[in-house]
């Protein structure tokens, strides 16, 4: 839950890992993906097209890890943080079936031009793969 | 890199780097867009979902997560065949349609998203109208071998500006894999 505006900056310790967030993935979360990214791509929602493609099953796009990630990182930082980078590389599909466990560690924190600007490393173990996505973020912390 | 790859690599050249004319997206950012996008991933963030508690917060009014960019920029679905026929030359008509044609001659036209990477300079929101997009490719790799097969890195960079006092709120860069999903892992 994001309820809390903000995080105070000296709590912030370079090297400490953020709480993880679990999230299930049913073919409901790939209902919603679709919907709430508006992605058609017969490949998140048509499990026959995915497999004759070469995936395993339907899969979340890139849309979606955008999305839990801000989550992920306005949750811990509070709705008055702003998100400034986000790079995510997907290296492994999350399917239906599959847990999601999103981690992230403190890289670094500066004041620069009169923002206070945090870096994180962030992970999402999807059960088969420990850094089936890896991404990197820059979030402005009031 | 076999002949007929150095051909396709030589016909892609002089299109890298070439922009598309600014496109704006099918629906203005507006709030049940927001709370779609973030209901998707279950994000209570109360800047995006209340009007009170935004205005009170630094932003001032309620705004657009600013990840969810590429999403409020799909085009729609399905448009009347009145409304269609603009939307799809305006589309086929770019240098970005004319190398996934090329692309798709020799098979790459399955996709999947490699790497997507962003950077947002301002929040925006329901009062910024549509969202326009400067957009063009600026690499296509060798053809590699991938776990699914032989396929190459496509990568797209886009500039983002809000319709309302056309500021410039983000750009991204697009990392995509096409590949022949129809040969599966066989190659």
């Amino acid at each position: 839950m994001t309820l809390h505006p903000s995080l105070a900056w000296n709590e912030i310790r370079i090297g400490s890992a953020i709480a993880p967030l679990v999230f299930d993935v049913t073919y409901s979360t790939l209902a919603r993906d679709v919907a709430g990214t508006r992605d058609l791509y017969r490949i998140h929602h048509d499990p026959p097209f995915a497999t004759a493609n070469g995936a395993p099953n339907i899969f979340l796009n890139a849309m979606w890890y955008q999305g839990l990630i801000g989550r992920y990182i306005t949750d811990w930082a509070g709705y008055e943080a702003f998100l400034r980078k986000l790079n995510v590389k997907i290296r492994s599909h999350g399917c239906p079936g599959d847990t999601l466990t999103v981690g992230a560690t403190i890289q670094s924190r500066a004041e620069v031009d009169g923002k206070l600007l945090v870096d994180l490393d962030i992970r999402i173990d999807n059960g088969r793969r420990a850094d089936a996505i890896v991404a990197v973020a820059t979030v402005e912390i009031v | 890199m076999n002949d007929s790859y150095y051909a396709m690599h030589e016909r892609i050249a002089p299109l890298l780097g070439v922009y598309a004319p600014r496109v704006w997206s099918s629906y203005p950012i507006e709030q049940t867009a927001i709370q779609a996008f973030c209901g998707a991933v279950e994000d209570s963030n109360p800047v995006y979902w209340d009007a009170e508690i935004a205005a009170a917060s630094r932003f001032g009014r309620l705004i657009a997560p600013p990840h969810g960019l590429m999403s409020f920029n799909i085009d729609a679905w399905w448009l009347p065949e009145y409304l269609r026929h603009d939307v799809e030359s305006a589309r086929h008509e770019t240098a970005e349609a004319q190398i996934r044609g090329i692309l798709a001659e020799y098979g790459f036209a399955t996709v999947t998203v490699v790497e997507r990477a962003e950077e947002y300079f301002e929040p925006f929101g329901p009062e910024d109208g549509h969202i326009g997009r400067d957009r063009r490719v600026t690499d296509v790799s060798a053809v590699k071998k991938t776990k699914v097969g032989s396929g190459v890195f496509l990568t797209y960079e886009i500039d983002y500006f809000t319709q309302r006092k056309e500021r410039r709120v983000a750009t991204a860069r697009n990392v995509t894999l096409l590949y022949d999903g129809t040969k599966g892992d066989k190659q």
